[in-house]
């Protein structure tokens, strides 16, 4: 299969100019100041407290979702010997 | 303050970037990093959200979403090395034994 470059570049460019005309074209409901207090710049401790009370369950099962893919790439790029 | 669309810009050029280099590549592993790029752009939208309405439930769904990209990450890279071990080759064009 011959790839078309050209027609590739125009889909890609086609589709920016669509997603950036509709992004600037909104008027986006934002805060204007960033809520944050001048001592402790970072958000790392409101990310922790929400990922282990409110989130915990999703971040148990994702746990178990990227054991049981490491284990499964493993064993497919490790196991069966060499053919 | 920047404002929020240019952020979302910039997320919607990187995922141009990285669908051009889908449509284009035949090589899998520059297929697999033009996803990750993909993916990467959609968690700066979901971090530029997040910090431009100032509740922090976008941040987490970013981690998240950093893990579950680790994950297709490794399991992409783990098919590769199968099908280079059996073909000698990764070109995708070429590949016919995962279609039906």
């Amino acid at each position: 299969m011959r790839i078309n470059r050209p027609l590739a570049f125009l889909v890609a460019l086609l589709f920016t100019a669509v997603v950036v005309v509709g992004v600037f074209g909104t008027s986006w409901n934002t805060v204007s100041e960033l809520p944050q207090n001048p001592e402790d710049q970072s958000n790392i401790e409101g990310i922790g407290m929400l990922l282990f009370t409110r989130y915990v369950v999703p971040f148990e099962v994702i746990s178990i979702v990227l054991l049981a893919s490491l284990i499964g790439a493993i064993y497919m790029a490790k196991g069966e010997g060499n053919r | 303050m920047i404002p929020l669309n240019f952020y979302l810009g910039l997320s919607a050029l990187l995922f141009s970037i990285g669908l051009y280099g889908v449509m284009t590549h035949q090589n899998g592993i520059r297929m697999i990093m033009c996803i990750e790029l993909m993916l990467n752009s959609a968690n700066l939208n979901l971090v530029a959200f997040s910090s431009y309405t100032g509740t922090l439930n976008g941040q987490v769904f970013a981690i998240f979403s950093i893990a579950l990209a680790a994950a297709e990450a490794a399991v992409g890279f783990a098919i590769l090395m199968a099908i280079y071990k059996m073909h000698d080759k990764i070109n995708l064009d070429e590949l016919k034994i995962l279609r039906w």
